[in-house]
């Protein structure tokens, strides 16, 4: 059953043991930047859960609050990721084929796939979960018990969550073969997931540790003690956990019964679907059953492209943009993002001063300062989703492109603007609405709106520039790309320039708030913005051509050893 | 440089790491002449027309294109070309008149040109009902007519195809044999790799053999068969050593 996986494996170790020096030398570079990451999340973890374990009375209870609540999160985003990756793996993967005329059962197949999608759905969640749970065990003080409880408990968790996305995925194919309705399903599916992002995120979590917000105590703590989501598996692992560091095996017991049980019965119920329906399924979404319209005369319109490489490469990417549903999909997800951040920013102000009227007068130019950098990391996710990939989406086409009678540097340009047409708007309406609702200073404003357009720039640059740079072309989704190599590293680069723009930044605008409280010009601003100027002109001029430059360098030296790759 | 030539190399070499996929090949091939390439898989067949059209660099030699030289000048030489690879992709959310629209386009072809001939193309293939389609609904087939029309589109001089007759059923085939032996009549040059030695033989005015990256044999294809005697089948198999697998079959 676990001979798909054992193929990968088989890959892997191929794909390392043919590695040249330099590859190598990217694995432990990329190995090394994801342990500083996952340290750097630590550090972030243990700080939180040292205070919240630090506040009298309600400190344990509160932890067990937050252990729960990551839990269903990892439960939520595993089965919301397998929803989306079993499409690609288990109906739509290019092995399926072949798979299907070996003499294998249709359950094992099925159930291999399955797998497949849970370490797909889930090796990045559970990477997250790693500093966390290390932090939580540290403040709590625990001994290896805990950890040996975690790697059993969490396999059977993790599975329930995928075969729940695998069966919600599997009901869709089945109820909707047609491509167009089963699209339409699932863009509703990704509507109702992200208003339900929305609506946590407004709910506001984060008041738990604020119990002001509670009439009373009794009510306060009455709220904590009630279990997170009692029938789902992340309660489960939560109350099983909470056992071994209470001492109660009963509980353990009771709790790692539900789980082994309920990872038993999602088995089961995969055989059963997968007996009656996997196959069925698999061989009705390769019929498309969509209504071909019959055409008599062809009539062309003389506005359809136009005679100009460029713009025709343009129109051609942005039709085929709208047209592909999966991209419907990832921009709802995008607008949820940017609605929740907007709602924190617009609460920022009165979380920090008290949930009072009064607010310090520069405290918005602050945050409105401050929002350059959450707006560039929002930017950063967005440029590295629609942007990073866009070289290594064309892998069929790319004999087309490199065949094309014109320089390649044009297909690279057109692949810039059309990640700018897409990157630049969504910064601009990030910067203004949230300036617009901190209520910042004009000269705040205006500093935060130039910066983020050119920030918007920057990453888009340094994310089509990296995507030419490290192309993945031989990959099933998108995700693949972006969880690359490259995208480790653009991400990196993003972060650093990020960082440094702000850096730059910081000494006149701290200047300009404390003038603005002190009420005079006590310092000669101008002179000091002068010298940042040049910097600020410096890093950019760095970051828009430095990756222009090694991109378009990069597509030329492509060695096209096979029409597709 | 000889403009009397469509296709012209000089020495051409094409190393991967130690591997040579493609070795010392000199070859002149003259306008209107059709030029099949056979070899068995991995000979370096698809990597010649790569080299061929500009997709690939070589590590050594020169290559002409209607006399330019497509590293130099890969432009020129790519704008008087057409170009099928095997199995190729396509844009599969653009329909099929979309499609062609757009090759049109990239190719400098004018507007009321196309008008006029993708219609044209469109119902010489057997593709006006489905123009209006995605391209992803497609069949193999029906992709591999689509291609071929998009490469007749811009009229080029050359026509490079790696297995065109993949996916096509009888009917289809042989209007594209006799598209591409009108085309040569009026001095297009067609270089083709095919595995199909019927076809090659039917069609080809000159036939290559590469085996192991090397050019073994480049003859008249009547003057091959009186030279090596017997059918071209059994020329090729003599030449790239497939005789030997007659005895293997034994094992079966």
């Amino acid at each position: 059953m676990l001979y798909l996986l054992k193929i990968k494996l088989l890959g892997i170790k191929n794909h390392i043991k043919y590695l040249s020096f330099s590859g190598q030398l990217k694995i432990v570079f990329g190995i090394f930047i994801g342990l500083l990451f996952l340290w750097i999340l630590y550090l972030i973890f243990y700080r939180v859960l040292s205070y919240i374990q630090s506040l009298p009375m309600i400190g344990s209870v509160l932890m067990l609050k937050f252990l729960a609540i990551s839990f269903l999160t990892t439960f939520i985003m595993v089965l919301f990721s397998s929803v989306i990756v079993s499409f690609s793996t288990v109906y739509f993967s290019r092995d399926l084929f072949m798979l299907f005329s070996f003499p294998i059962s249709t359950q094992k197949l099925f159930i291999s796939k399955t797998i497949d999608v849970m370490l797909q759905s889930s090796w990045m969640m559970v990477l997250t979960m790693i500093p966390f749970l290390i932090a939580f065990a540290q403040v709590k003080n625990v001994n290896i018990d805990f950890f040996i409880g975690v790697i059993f408990l969490i396999i059977p968790f993790l599975f329930i969550s995928t075969v729940i996305g695998v069966i919600i995925s599997l009901l869709i194919l089945y109820l909707f073969p047609s491509s167009k309705v089963r699209d339409i399903i699932l863009v509703l599916t990704i509507i109702i997931g992200s208003i339900g992002y929305v609506l946590l995120r407004f709910l506001e979590p984060e008041k738990l540790a604020n119990p002001d917000v509670f009439f009373d105590t009794m009510e306060y703590l009455a709220y904590l003690n009630a279990p997170v989501a009692k029938i789902l598996p992340s309660w489960w692992i939560t109350d099983a956990l909470n056992s071994i560091l209470i001492k109660k095996n009963s509980i353990l017991l009771l709790n790692t019964i539900y789980l082994v049980s309920g990872a038993v019965l999602s088995v089961c119920l995969l055989i059963i679907l997968s007996k009656k329906l996997y196959y069925q399924c698999w061989t009705a979404v390769q019929t498309n059953s969509n209504v071909r319209k019959k055409v008599s005369q062809i009539k062309i319109n003389s506005s359809m492209f136009t005679n100009n490489i460029f713009y025709s490469l343009l129109i051609k990417d942005i039709k085929t943009f709208f047209r592909d549903t999966k991209q419907w999909s990832q921009i709802l997800l995008v607008v949820a993002l940017v609605i929740v951040y907007i709602f924190s920013i617009y609460k920022l102000p009165v979380r920090i001063a008290g949930n009072k009227e009064f607010t310090l007068f520069y405290l918005n130019d602050f945050i409105g300062f401050i929002n350059i950098a959450g707006a560039g990391f929002i930017l950063s996710a967005l440029a590295l989703r629609f942007a990073f990939p866009q070289i290594s989406l064309e892998r069929g086409n790319l004999w087309f492109l490199l065949f094309l009678p014109t320089d390649i540097k044009i297909v690279f340009m057109e692949k810039l603007c059309l990640a700018c047409l897409l990157i630049i708007p969504s910064g601009l309406i990030l910067v203004i609405i949230t300036n617009s609702l901190l209520k910042v200073s004009t000269p705040i404003f205006f500093i935060s709106t130039l910066t983020i357009i050119i920030i918007s720039i920057g990453l888009t640059i340094l994310a089509v520039g990296f995507g030419a740079l490290y192309p993945k072309f031989s990959v099933e989704n998108i995700a693949q790309i972006e969880t690359s190599y490259g995208g480790l590293l653009f991400m990196l680069s993003a972060f650093v320039y990020i960082g440094l723009i702000l850096v730059i930044e910081s000494r006149p605008v701290q200047i300009f708030i404390y003038q603005k409280y002190v009420g005079k010009n006590y310092v000669d601003i101008v002179s000091l913005t002068g010298y940042n100027i040049i910097e600020f002109i410096l890093i950019n001029t760095i970051v828009i051509f430095v990756p222009i430059w090694y991109g378009i360098k990069s597509i030329r030296k492509y060695e096209l050893r096979e029409w597709i790759i | 440089m000889d403009n009397n030539l469509a296709i012209k190399t000089l020495n051409l070499n094409k190393q991967f790491g130690n591997f040579y996929a493609v070795k010392n090949i000199n070859i002149e091939i003259s306008f209107g002449e059709i030029f099949s390439l056979l070899g068995p898989n991995g000979a370096g067949k698809t990597t010649t027309i790569k080299l061929l059209t500009g997709l690939l660099q070589p590590t050594a030699g020169e290559i002409f294109i209607c006399g330019y030289n497509i590293q130099k000048e890969p432009n020129k030489s790519k704008k008087l070309i057409g170009l099928l690879p095997d199995n190729a992709f396509v844009y599969p959310k653009l329909t099929g008149i979309e499609y062609l629209r757009f090759v049109g386009d990239v190719y400098n072809v004018d507007i009321s040109k196309q008008k006029k001939r993708i219609p044209e193309l469109l119902s010489m293939f057997d593709l006006t009902s489905h123009a209006n389609e995605l391209v992803e609904v497609y069949s193999q087939g029906m992709r591999q007519k689509l291609l071929i029309a998009s490469i007749l589109l811009h009229e080029p001089k050359i026509l490079f195809l790696d297995e065109p007759f993949y996916g096509l059923d009888p009917k289809m085939a042989k209007l594209v044999k006799d598209i591409f032996v009108e085309l040569s009549k009026r001095g297009t040059t067609i270089f083709m790799c095919t595995h199909i030695l019927e076809i090659a033989e039917k069609l080809a005015h000159r036939i290559g053999i590469i085996n192991k990256g090397e050019l073994i044999a480049v003859e008249d294809k009547n003057c091959l068969r009186e030279k090596m005697k017997g059918t071209l089948e059994d020329i090729y198999l003599e030449l790239t050593g497939g005789v030997q697998y007659a005895e293997l079959i034994k094992y079966l």
